[in-house]
């Protein structure tokens, strides 16, 4: 896996980079390890975000809470996203992200390959979002009573992206379109919906989405050229 | 964009997905003449480069990010179920037994191993005698540890592990008296500076 552009990742890291680069003084503690520089005295700390993924995953996997943070801020944000535009409700999705993690932190220990729990963390959110999707299918939602939560329900369940738009028109024609993709993508059956997000929003490989929704390549591959070929007739008005 | 039956191909017969792999190169001599093709090239390239402003606003658009409350609640949950593992026994006294947990024991080591440059400790199994030392015995506790490490690719493998047993040793037994009867060393991964 490239380590500059891991699947799923929000911000690329530097390659390579060691202590010494760009470091600070102080104690290490379990946030990453502190380095000697030639001058056994001259110690130096070195972030976790200096260090490469496995070793953080490996010492999350034994037990230290400071890595597993490190690892909720790097992916928390592509997990909510990607179960925010399966599920089109916000708290539902932050409430998947934080089941998604808590299991994590359960299953870590007895993770043989370090390199799986990226897809693992996917997979997991993955299958949350559909089986919560299959559940609305059979319980329709209710009429919101005037006088109940339902204002708030609404808020949450708003159309995604809303973003304060820049005063240029192209983008405001850009936003708009990104808005018209948003909103055609909720009409896309959940399956195909989860395998076109996977590769074109979180940039997995087929094979990794193949094992992440726990199907053949052949299908994946399938269910993404369907979703493209809905999506792209669907935006052509706005071409 | 014209279609045929089967809807992963178009309706000239090409395959969607093999024809969104090469969007990005020029058009073939068949997609020159193709009215299909060109069609959906207008098609795809259209939704391509949506699709990527839309990933790339998203990672950075404040209303896509999980609130605060998410990490606080996720990271309660993982201190209250911190795995400290078994405790190792330090001295017996007359007052009663010091002990370690496995969990602080690993976190001394990992950072007596990650004081080193080049070394980056990962995951560390201890093995004690869970009996420990008798009612004042000035005996210390024996383990045999056995640790994963990623070094970088420009220290020199043997001379490395000797200061990583020797600085583990040391730092473990200033701190807890222990003494590492055995330290067993699994290099996984080498790194580039």
């Amino acid at each position: 896996m490239d380590e500059t552009k891991a699947p799923g990742r929000e911000h690329p890291r530097q390659p390579g980079k060691d202590a010494g680069d760009e470091s600070f003084p102080g104690m290490g503690d379990s946030q990453g390890g502190f380095q000697q520089d030639g001058d056994p005295d001259a110690r130096v700390w070195m972030p976790l975000d200096e260090i490469d993924e496995v070793t953080i995953i490996n010492r999350a996997q034994d037990g230290d809470v400071e890595a597993f943070e490190w690892l909720i801020s790097e992916y928390q944000g592509g997990l909510y996203r990607l179960c925010l535009r399966m599920l089109n409700d916000r708290s539902e999705a932050e409430d998947l992200v934080q089941e998604t993690f808590i299991s994590a932190w359960r299953a870590l220990p007895d993770l043989k390959v370090p390199q799986a729990f990226i897809p693992w963390l996917y997979r997991t959110a993955t299958n949350k979002c559909l089986d919560l999707l299959r559940t609305r299918k059979r319980r329709p939602e209710q009429p919101h009573d005037e006088n109940d939560s339902g204002q708030e329900s609404a808020e949450s369940r708003t159309s995604i992206g809303k973003g304060p738009l820049a005063d240029p028109a192209s983008e405001y024609e850009n936003q708009a379109q990104m808005r018209a993709l948003s909103d055609l993508l909720q009409t896309v059956p959940p399956g195909p919906r989860a395998c076109w997000l996977l590769k074109e929003v979180h940039e997995f490989s087929y094979r990794d989405i193949a094992a992440i929704v726990q199907l053949p390549e052949s299908t994946v591959r399938g269910r993404i050229a369907r979703a493209k070929r809905f999506l792209a007739e669907g935006m052509e008005p706005w071409r | 964009m014209a279609m045929n039956n089967d809807h992963s191909r178009l309706g000239c017969g090409r395959e969607l997905d093999e024809f969104w792999a090469s969007i990005d190169e020029p058009p073939t001599a068949h997609e020159q003449s193709c009215a299909d093709c060109q069609s959906a090239r207008n098609s795809l390239y259209h939704l391509a480069a949506v699709t990527e402003s839309m990933r790339e606003r998203d990672k950075i658009d404040p209303e896509l990010q999980p609130g605060s409350r998410v990490k606080e609640a996720i990271m309660l949950v993982a201190r209250a179920e911190i795995r400290r593992g078994k405790k190792t026994p330090l001295k017996r006294t007359s007052l009663g037994a010091i002990e370690i947990s496995e969990q602080a024991l690993v976190a001394l080591i990992r950072f007596a191993a990650s004081t080193l440059p080049g070394v980056r400790a990962r995951r560390c199994e201890i093995h004690a005698d869970n009996r420990g030392p008798a009612l004042d015995s000035p005996t210390p506790t024996e383990v045999r540890i056995a640790l994963t490490v990623a070094l970088s690719s420009t220290v020199k493998i043997p001379e490395t592990l000797a200061l990583v047993r020797e600085r583990v040793g040391t730092v473990v037994e200033a701190q807890t008296s222990i003494i590492m009867k055995q330290i067993d060393i699994v290099v996984e991964d080498l790194y580039d500076v």
